[in-house]
């Protein structure tokens, strides 16, 4: 047997589970050859020390978003088969695409034709508004990549950093609100809708907010979240939620942190 | 993973009950972070979901999974930024804080984690996807386009560096 045939068996001899037969002529090549023989040594007994590491167990969490996911990815497919109204506009349209190369290619100059004239024309128009317009683009972007962040990413750490710098956001709508309402009552991740608390802290200016973070404490099941919850709406003195803060209390099923943290609460708002 | 794809999707969750392990072992013996790893995992399962409809009938899934996760990885090291980095180096004992039977037993395990940490990423990936996924070396020469006897020289080369910096960390 030659050295390169070893190599080929050596996984299996170290694991053991070669025939008696070859794991003779092994043994008969290793006898023979110093460089082999010392290549092999000490290989056994790190191989099989492998089988000693500890094995982590993921958490029973990754199972629930897990199945989470799979369900929120299936009211999305069902959504998804009734919005196909667009096809026979797009069918028309197809229609209309001339079928000769040259008419194609005539089509398309007078295209580009059209669109340079139109595009200096406006061009000419906004060159004065050009920084306000890179500025727009700017907070636009931002804007965009955050809510991308928020609503595209399976991942955890990528929707708390998308959170985070929900804060940089200046030009917010109801849109961007909902979204961030949307994570804190519904993210299957407790760090999630803590950090989207956080995030809302920021908008507590917005009637629309306000209104929402109460109702969002009907919702919440978490003690942590609840907490938060109630201390933001102590922080800017919302007076509605006197009758959900009376209604935690008198829940039997609440945490008893948070009955206590909500009679003090009530007791800002009396 | 036939009736995931033409639809049955709650079948899904046999997979992950079945898989979830191996994943998890792939993603944490190579990255160090068990919350990032749990992230990738849930992060393969939602590219089964959505490429369901690529699984070809009479691939082996378990071939055709641990690409995805593969290219997971790779997409995670890509876009991890230069802090993580310096962490990865710190948490880099983590893997060996666990009671042990005996302080020499910790010292070895030690010694060996650090090892593995030690080798190529390569060689890393081999010996994780020999060890701790349950994947035999057919399926990982599969997953790799090339040939069983091809796939066992190159395991037997990993094992031969984690041994020589194994020896080199515990001084022998």
């Amino acid at each position: 047997m030659e050295c390169k045939e070893i190599k080929e068996l050596a996984v299996d001899y170290i694991e053991g589970s070669l025939d008696t037969q070859t794991a003779r002529k092994v043994d008969d090549h290793l006898s023979s050859c110093d460089k082999c023989r010392a290549e092999f040594s000490d290989m056994k007994s790190v191989w099989l020390e492998l089988d000693d590491l500890e094995i982590e167990k993921p958490s029973d969490n990754l199972k629930e978003n897990v199945e989470n996911m799979i369900d929120s990815y299936n009211l999305g497919m069902n959504d998804n088969t009734s919005a196909k109204w667009y096809e026979p506009v797009v069918k028309w349209m197809e229609s209309w695409w001339p079928k000769r190369l040259v008419t194609q290619f005539a089509a398309a100059v007078a295209v580009l034709v059209i669109g340079l004239a139109t595009g200096l024309n406006i061009g000419e128009r906004t060159e004065t508004k050009k920084e306000i317009v890179q500025l727009k683009t700017d907070v636009n972007q931002l804007k965009q990549a955050v809510m991308t962040s928020l609503l595209d990413q399976a991942s955890v750490v990528e929707r708390i950093r998308g959170l985070t710098m929900t804060s940089r956001v200046k030009n917010t709508d109801k849109e961007f609100y909902s979204t961030l309402l949307f994570l804190l009552n519904s993210d299957s991740n407790v760090n999630v809708r803590m950090a989207a608390v956080n995030a809302l802290s920021n908008f507590t200016g917005n009637a629309y907010v306000r209104h929402e973070l109460v109702k969002s404490l009907d919702l919440q099941t978490s003690p942590l979240v609840q907490i938060s919850l109630i201390d933001l709406l102590v922080s800017i003195k919302e007076p509605e939620s006197s009758p959900t803060l009376i209604r935690l209390i008198n829940d039997p099923d609440i945490n008893a942190h948070v009955k206590t943290r909500a009679k003090k609460a009530l007791r800002e708002f009396i | 993973m036939v009736s995931v794809r033409e639809g049955d999707t709650h079948k899904l969750g046999v997979l992950f009950d079945r898989h979830a392990q191996g994943l998890f072992n792939y993603f944490k013996f190579q990255i160090k972070d068990r919350f990032k790893s749990e992230d990738l995992v849930q992060n393969v399962f939602y590219k089964i979901l959505k490429y369901r409809h690529t699984f070809k009938d009479g691939a082996d899934f378990k071939v055709w999974m641990y690409a995805i996760a593969r290219n997971e990885k790779i997409d995670y090291f890509k876009k991890r930024r230069p802090l993580d980095k310096t962490l990865d180096f710190e948490l880099s004992d983590e893997w060996s804080q666990s009671p042990e039977k005996s302080l020499e037993d910790k010292t070895d395990k030690k010694h060996l984690n650090k090892a593995l940490g030690k080798i190529s990423p390569d060689n890393r990936e081999l010996i994780v996807l020999s060890k701790y996924t349950g994947l035999p070396y057919r399926q990982i020469a599969e997953l790799y386009g090339c040939t069983e006897g091809a796939i066992k020289v190159r395991v037997y080369r990993a094992i031969k560096e984690l041994k020589t910096q194994y020896l080199m960390i515990a001084g022998r």
